[in-house]
């Protein structure tokens, strides 16, 4: 089980890289426009950093309806049980 | 997998690190670490970062950094992107690569518009602010790549204008930017359908995308334009890994994220070959890579190498491989620690040997360390460190020359031999524009010059040296028949290089038949063969002074005298034009510092000098007396 701390906090790693932001603050319930440089290709290299950190693979579906930090979590507790 | 760059090192713990800490705050010295550290195998999403890094940095420097970068032996270089599809996700990977290869690329990118459209909007644009080179990405829908199954005119007909339209949109890129254009062909789409009928049914989308590369293949040895084959890319990665998938239906990218790298890094080998930096040696270690076993232990009837064995069948590709590259003017060397009668014994006696003494240039076989050998290649072949790649099978070697000879490719390998090929075909790192006749008799140039060198050794006498070579030089105007030549040294040289302007094909056209200038291509002889056309001058007329913008050399030809000659020729047309100065200029580069003096040893008296080392200079006609040289010279006065 992933807890949500833990989750936050690589999400935090993954969204500072990919967002060229170091200072960056993220909370589970940050969503794309809360942050203004969360666009849809930094949504792409956050999605494929996510998938890769968690060995899951999402659906287009869910890419798509993935608006928040919540969202990512829900998805991967989803497929990993 | 290919497309993780197996060929690249694997950055270690340290250098990972160093990458992450890494700050723009030391300028131009961050940038070269940054570009020491983009060498490495990185993913695509490391190497966005490494993008996004270097875009930090260029912006902490002075504006007016583009000077410094090139002395720093960075080469600025503007980008145009057309495409189809998303590309400006392409960017920042694409700048981590060309960083690696000492380009600084600054992109432009335009999406998801129609080409004709968008040049009429913006053509004053371009032309008042030429990108140094455009790339075009058009898919199948833009291409209106569509026709009844069954239907062969139509699929003709398709397919024809789909090549003529890309044909018409680069011929304008050309004219409005005078540089070079690149266009993407077509990769396999899993949207086609592939079953056996689709490779041949009129109509089948699969075929018409494929007959559409074929055509576009077919013109490329005549046209201007430079092809990329992603097609080929895709190819060897494979569908389910290059397709887009998901990515295409969420953010329109037209192939897997992925394999933006190797993308990258095949994209960015194509733009060095347009700015001199492609690599034109490879040199070869020869135990265990050109054939199984030590042949100092072994003798040469040990050796593993063809015959029934298939280890031994392995080493015979590897050599194939070799013999491909020399066959299009790739130079070959050995760097061995062998005693070399021994080593020599294979290339001449050895049945199964597929390279022959004849086909290497040279054979740097001894006890010393790698990295020293390709650095005496260096200086024997007057080629830059970034020309080599070095393919040897020992591991320790191989880092040995990565840190000693910083600047060679030295590819990683795996231990069997019979997987090396897809590596090496993987890394593709011999690109060239064209092909010339020059490519196609390179090595024997190269020996020729060798032998040249020998009997100069033991000539002593300069002048007898010089008499006993025999040389001719044939002087003649631009014309179409040279253009492509032209446009190559054009485009490579770098050290006997006054001015370093990289002239298009289209400009080098456009020269042809424009009456304010004089245009020289000067091919040179000698007793060892035809060296082909090793210099080019492009002089603008005034009315009582005449300027040379371009004077470039082959470096295989430097002391022989040509350029005396050649300034004399143009000496004696300016005077009969009634003009009473030449004028030249010298642009210092990091590459080019042989010819700071070139103007004052031809007799040109300086002008000026500004700090950086741009100099201006002036040959008083009335006073000038053409040097005694011993070339023989036949003007040519084509059209």
């Amino acid at each position: 089980m992933i807890k949500e701390t833990e989750f936050l906090k690589t999400l935090t790693e993954i969204f500072r890289t990919e967002l060229d932001d170091e200072r960056l603050h993220l909370e589970m319930s940050s969503t794309q426009s809360d942050i203004v440089d969360w666009d849809s290709l930094a949504h792409v290299r956050i999605v494929m950093r996510v998938e890769g950190a968690y060995g899951v693979q999402f659906e287009v579906e869910e890419i798509e309806e993935m608006d928040s930090v919540q969202d990512f979590f829900d998805a991967i507790v989803h497929h990993l049980g | 997998m290919i497309h993780e760059l197996p060929w690249l090192p694997s950055p270690t713990p340290s250098e990972r690190d160093e990458l992450q800490r890494l700050n723009g705050r030391e300028g131009l010295v961050a940038i070269t670490r940054l570009a020491k550290l983009s060498e490495l195998r990185w993913n695509v999403s490391e190497f966005g970062s490494i993008g996004r890094k270097l875009r930090k940095f260029l912006q902490g420097l002075d504006p007016d950094y583009r000077s410094d970068a090139t002395k720093a032996g960075l080469s600025p270089l503007s980008l145009l992107i057309f495409a189809s599809n998303t590309a400006v996700h392409l960017v920042e990977p694409l700048m981590a690569s060309a960083l690696a290869r000492g380009i600084l690329l600054e992109c432009q990118v335009v999406e998801y518009q129609e080409p004709e459209a968008w040049l009429a909007e913006n053509s004053s644009r371009l032309a008042a602010a030429p990108p140094d080179a455009t790339l075009i990405s058009l898919d199948r829908n833009s291409l209106r790549l569509k026709a009844m199954i069954g239907n062969s005119a139509e699929a003709e007909a398709c397919v024809r204008s789909a090549v003529d339209r890309v044909v018409a949109v680069c011929n304008k890129l050309s004219e409005f930017t005078g540089s070079p254009v690149i266009i993407e062909n077509l990769p396999a789409d899993w949207n086609d359908p592939q079953g056996s009928i689709d490779a041949w049914v009129p109509g089948s989308p699969r075929l018409l995308a494929t007959t559409f590369n074929h055509r576009l293949a077919a013109l490329a040895p005549t046209h201007p334009h430079l092809l990329f084959d992603i097609a080929g890319i895709a190819d060897l990665v494979g569908q389910p890994i290059w397709s887009a998938g998901r990515y295409w239906y969420t953010a329109k990218l037209p192939f897997s994220p992925t394999c933006i790298p190797l993308y990258a890094q095949r994209f960015v080998t194509l733009l060095a070959s347009l700015r001199g930096k492609s690599r034109r040696v490879l040199v070869l270690d020869l135990d265990n890579t050109l054939w199984g076993g030590v042949i100092g232990d072994d003798g040469v009837d040990g050796i593993v190498l063809g015959g029934t064995n298939a280890l031994g069948k392995a080493y015979v590709a590897v050599q194939k491989m070799a013999l491909h590259y020399k066959e299009r003017g790739i130079l070959l060397c050995i760097a061995s620690k062998n005693t070399r009668e021994i080593a020599l014994e294979a290339f001449r006696r050895h049945p199964e040997m597929v390279l022959r003494e004849s086909d290497i240039t040279l054979f740097n076989v001894n006890w010393e360390n790698k990295a020293s050998n390709i650095r005496a290649m260096s200086e024997t072949l007057n080629l830059g460190l970034e020309a080599f790649v070095l393919i040897d099978d020992n591991p320790v070697e191989r880092k040995q020359v990565r840190d000693a000879a910083p600047g060679v490719a030295v590819p990683e390998l795996p231990e069997d031999p019979s997987a090396w090929l897809p590596v090496m075909q993987g890394a593709a790192y011999f690109e060239q524009q064209s092909l010339s006749e020059e490519d196609l008799k390179r090595a024997d140039y190269y020996k020729g010059n060798i032998q040249r060198a020998v009997l100069q050794g033991s000539a002593g006498d300069e002048k007898k040296f010089l008499e006993s070579l025999q040389m001719v030089m044939t002087i003649a105007p631009f014309e179409p028949i040279g253009r492509k030549r032209i446009a190559q040294l054009a485009a490579k040289s770098n050290q006997f290089n006054l001015t370093t302007r990289r002239y298009s094909e289209v400009q080098i056209a456009e020269f042809e038949t424009d009456p304010s200038v004089v245009t020289f291509q000067i091919r040179l002889t000698d007793i060892f063969g035809d060296n082909g056309m090793i210099s080019v001058i492009i002089c603008r007329k005034g009315k009582t002074a005449w300027d040379i913008d371009t004077w470039l050399m082959s470096c295989r030809v430097v002391g022989r005298g040509v350029e005396r000659v050649a300034l004399g020729v143009l000496a004696e047309r300016a005077r009969n034009a009634g003009v009473t100065q030449l004028r030249g200029r010298y642009i210092p580069t990091a590459k080019n510092g042989m010819v700071r003096d070139h103007y004052a040893k031809l007799g040109f008296a300086k002008v000026s000098e500004v700090a950086g080392g741009e100099s201006a200079w002036s040959l008083n006609l009335d006073e000038f007396v053409p040097q005694d040289v011993p070339i023989k010279v036949v003007e040519d006065q084509v059209a």
